[in-house]
């Protein structure tokens, strides 16, 4: 049974389907990437999940569970945790408080309570230790990021679902959140559903890829064989 | 007694939809309930009875008088109080619900306790159906509401600057990507409400006592209204209106007087208990 | 500021209110309780106005609710007001649950809505009902001691404050607060965290009802006369006001306002009742250009 698994996904705005009968799985273990050009439906379908939104038909299970109709913060408890494509940090709260919000309602209240050195160990792994006190909007876009995730990873989530974490970063910023996204699979055990436009990276790091164009699922494969293929390249080319 | 309280009913119920209008507009538009929009319903008919009484003016141009003045007034109110808090919507209710209360001091203090009533259109009254008699100022009224009801239809329905307003309220980014200065937008949209509530303030001045506080039962009822015909729905302002004027009023001829105001009120928690988008209204807000 | 420091100021101010009744006349007592009352009421609804961002306009209603709910029991059933007055707190409690699980699912429009009808449809309902309120006449209803005392009732309210900023000092630094932060700062991205954001508000709404009825009930014996007077939107008009210049989302902010506008008041009324005006033009002014009120002025903020 796949750890999460959405079946025949259609979302509709007013006079829109923004998806059209998708169906997806993920494997624990895995990196799946979710690509296709703009307006494909990729932030709709995580927001699906997420709970932002119901579907307007189709089932999404984890771990055979149904969980279409839960609101964005019973998903969370269950252990699927997203970032935003545009981050939302809490800006009037430092980087600690930040995650302290993720840790303390997703942990049990004795664990609650020792938020501070979970947090601290978190912070270490996305190497935002000095920023700890800082306000959240006095950060750089590379820090914010880095604590978008951070908070993510607080939630002590299953499941992380990544919205395009790598828009707006140079060349060596990519390769330090290539490192640690790909740490997370390796030494952390996550499964990672993840948003991306920036092709080199997910063809570096992902399992598997899910192409998606204009609502539908167009194909899906391994990177290597997604990137070769026609429809694809058309897919992108035409936008 | 029944066939004069519906026509009561329809006489106020025509007045609370145009109220209720100038509210879904600045609501559709700005996301913004303006809580003074009462104040701004009685001023005009503070204006109009200025200009009538004080000044010796016919009464025709002393309500299109008082109607742009009133708009002015929600360009200014629009420009430097409410366009600061865009986005944040609490602060613009806060704002909002304080001018409420500074002006209705401030007409205390300026214009006194005592109801003012600008000179009526039209004197005498009409036997209506052969069942009853009833004032021809307040058919008039009634002639009159119907009209302006009918012509904002007809300006969101067949004038460019129309379909803009509609556009925008239902998606504003769209509008502001396809080159609609909202700023501008928000101005004007925000002094229309204000005219339209004006509008039914100098309609119903002549029947109703203008005093300072009497603009509040309009408001509140304008935003139960809102919430009964769904947000962003005009003609769920019209139908709404309608069955407020008759609900209240019928429920004032036979149930109670003193509780003729509760009406409106229970109707809102039917509504949000039951349906909240309303009888036309969206689904998801 | 260390919590050293700011313990010793509290005591300070403490000792201060504690000695004060000993040098003053039943007139200064007077405002004093006047200004303890409201400065319960500020503070509460502060809870949810600047703390999870929810402008409820039933306030001064749920004050209502706690006061007639205590002064019927007494007056027709015979109650001690003491009883009275904490049933009056549970009536009060429950109908913000009742009404917070009612709308706040659904935004802060509908809540500002729901609250305004709800103060609107209370007002009707006790000024009509006169057998059992006495409507616009008032219900006199006896006091809380046998030998009515100012000074009783200056430190019963000062108590009552003390309560009331206890409890919303825990609610702010718990975990609770934690999360009211979180949501006023960014709703969406607490609920994707695991913030059940219904549920912290409707929480903090019945607390800010409660207390609001505790104040409402206290007040009313305190005046021995109850009136359609104290659950009206001026009366909520007054602590809105009070606590947008003393400082909405701060802790100590609508205290100070209570405060400095009642005594305000009783200056302004020399020259006849204007003093409505003059607070709604310095609210009017400090929500537009000092949200953070007289308190964020201290501290340097805008």
């Amino acid at each position: 049974m796949p750890l999460l698994e959405g079946r025949q996904l259609s979302k509709r705005f007013g006079g829109v389907w923004a998806l059209q009968q998708v169906d997806f799985f993920l494997e624990a273990g895995e990196i799946v990437g979710l690509i296709g050009p703009n307006g494909a439906g990729k932030t709709t379908l995580f927001n699906s999940v997420a709970g932002a939104f119901k579907p307007t038909t189709g089932r999404i299970f984890f771990r055979g569970v149904d969980i279409t109709a839960k609101t964005p913060y019973d998903i969370c408890r269950l252990g699927i945790a997203r970032t935003f494509q545009i981050v939302r940090p809490f800006p009037e709260m430092t980087c600690q408080e930040n995650l302290q919000v993720a840790f303390v309602n997703n942990h049990h209240k004795a664990a609650g309570k020792d938020w501070a050195s979970s947090t601290h160990g978190i912070l270490e792994f996305v190497g935002l230790t000095d920023q700890m006190l800082t306000l959240a909007k006095n950060l750089t876009l590379m820090e914010k990021k880095k604590l978008e995730l951070a908070r993510a990873l607080a939630t002590n989530p299953t499941i992380l679902m990544l919205d395009e974490v790598l828009g707006g970063l140079n060349t060596q910023e990519i390769n330090q959140a290539l490192n640690l996204i790909k740490g997370l699979r390796d030494e952390k055990g996550l499964t990672i559903f993840w948003i991306e436009h920036v092709m080199g990276a997910i063809m570096q790091a992902a399992d598997r890829v899910i192409v998606l164009d204009q609502g539908t699922k167009l194909m899906e494969g391994q990177p290597g064989d997604v990137v070769i293929d026609q429809r694809v390249i058309k897919a992108y080319l035409g936008e | 007694m029944f066939p004069l309280a519906v026509t009561n009913g329809l006489v106020m119920g025509v007045i609370y939809a145009l109220a209720a209008l100038g509210v879904s507009l600045v609501v559709g538009i700005m996301r913004v309930i303006n809580f003074a929009h009462g104040e701004l319903f009685i001023l005009a008919g503070y204006f109009s009875y200025l200009f009538a009484i004080t000044l010796g003016w016919h009464f025709l141009p002393a309500m299109i008088m008082a109607v742009l003045l009133v708009f002015c007034l929600g360009l200014l109110i629009e420009s430097t109080l409410i366009r600061p808090t865009y986005g944040h919507e609490m602060y613009s209710l806060i704002l909002t619900f304080i001018l409420s209360i500074v002006l209705q001091n401030a007409y205390l203090l300026i214009f006194g306790p005592y109801p003012q009533k600008p000179p009526a259109w039209i004197s005498g009254s009409t036997h209506v159906l052969g069942l009853f008699y009833y004032g021809n100022q307040r058919l008039a009224a009634l002639l009159a509401g119907t009209l302006i009801i009918a012509a904002v239809f007809s300006v969101l329905k067949f004038t460019w600057f129309g379909k803009i307003l509609r556009a925008a309220s239902q998606d504003r980014e769209m509008a502001q990507f396809n080159g609609v200065n909202t700023t501008r937008l928000n101005m004007l949209s925000f002094g229309l409400g204000c005219a339209l509530a004006g509008t039914a303030g100098v309609i119903l001045a002549p029947v109703f006592p203008v005093t300072p506080s009497a603009g509040v039962h309009v408001a509140l009822t304008a935003f139960v209204i809102v919430v009964l015909g769904g947000m962003g729905s005009m003609w769920g302002c019209v139908i709404g209106g309608l069955i407020l004027g008759l609900v209240e009023n019928l429920g004032a001829a036979f149930v109670s007087t003193g509780y003729k105001h509760i009406f409106g009120f229970m109707i809102l928690i039917l509504v949000l208990l039951i349906r909240p988008a309303g009888l036309f209204g969206r689904k998801e807000i | 500021m260390s919590n050293r420091n700011k313990s010793l100021i509290v005591l300070a101010i403490a000792g201060v209110f504690g000695l004060l009744p000993l040098g003053l006349d039943d007139y200064r007592l007077h405002v004093l309780v006047i200004c303890l009352n409201y400065a319960i009421l500020a503070a509460s609804w502060n809870l949810v106005a600047g703390y999870t961002g929810q402008v409820s306009f039933a306030h001064a209603a749920f004050a209502g609710v706690g006061a007639y709910t205590s002064g019927m029991l007494a007056v027709h059933l015979g109650f001690n007001p003491w009883l009275g007055i904490v049933i009056g707190t549970a009536v009060a409690g429950l109908a913000g649950f009742l009404i917070g699980v009612l709308c706040l699912r659904m935004g802060g429009i509908y809540l500002s809505l729901t609250t305004l009808g709800f103060s609107q449809i209370l007002h009707i309902v006790i000024t009509n009902e006169y057998e059992i309120t006495r409507g616009t006449m008032g219900l006199q209803v006896p006091a809380l001691m046998s030998v009515y005392s100012k000074t009783a009732y200056f430190y019963i309210m000062l108590a009552a404050l003390i309560v009331t900023l206890l409890i919303i000092h825990r609610i702010i630094y718990s975990n609770t607060g934690l999360n009211f932060r979180a949501v006023q700062n960014d709703e969406t991205a607490a609920a994707a965290l695991g913030v059940n954001v219904v549920r912290v508000r409707v929480m903090a709404f019945t607390v800010s009802s409660a207390l609001a009825g505790m104040a409402g009930g206290l007040f009313g014996h305190y005046l021995l006369l109850i009136t359609p007077q104290i659950p009206s939107l001026d009366q909520q008009f007054l602590v809105l006001a009070m606590t947008v210049i003393g400082g909405m989302g701060s802790f100590i902010g609508p205290v100070i306002g209570a405060f400095m506008l009642n005594i305000l008041a009783e200056y302004i009324r020399a020259y006849g009742e204007y003093h409505v005006l003059v607070f709604g033009l310095v609210a009017l002014l400090m929500a537009r250009f000092f949200p953070h009120g007289v308190v964020g002025l201290f501290k340097g903020k805008r």
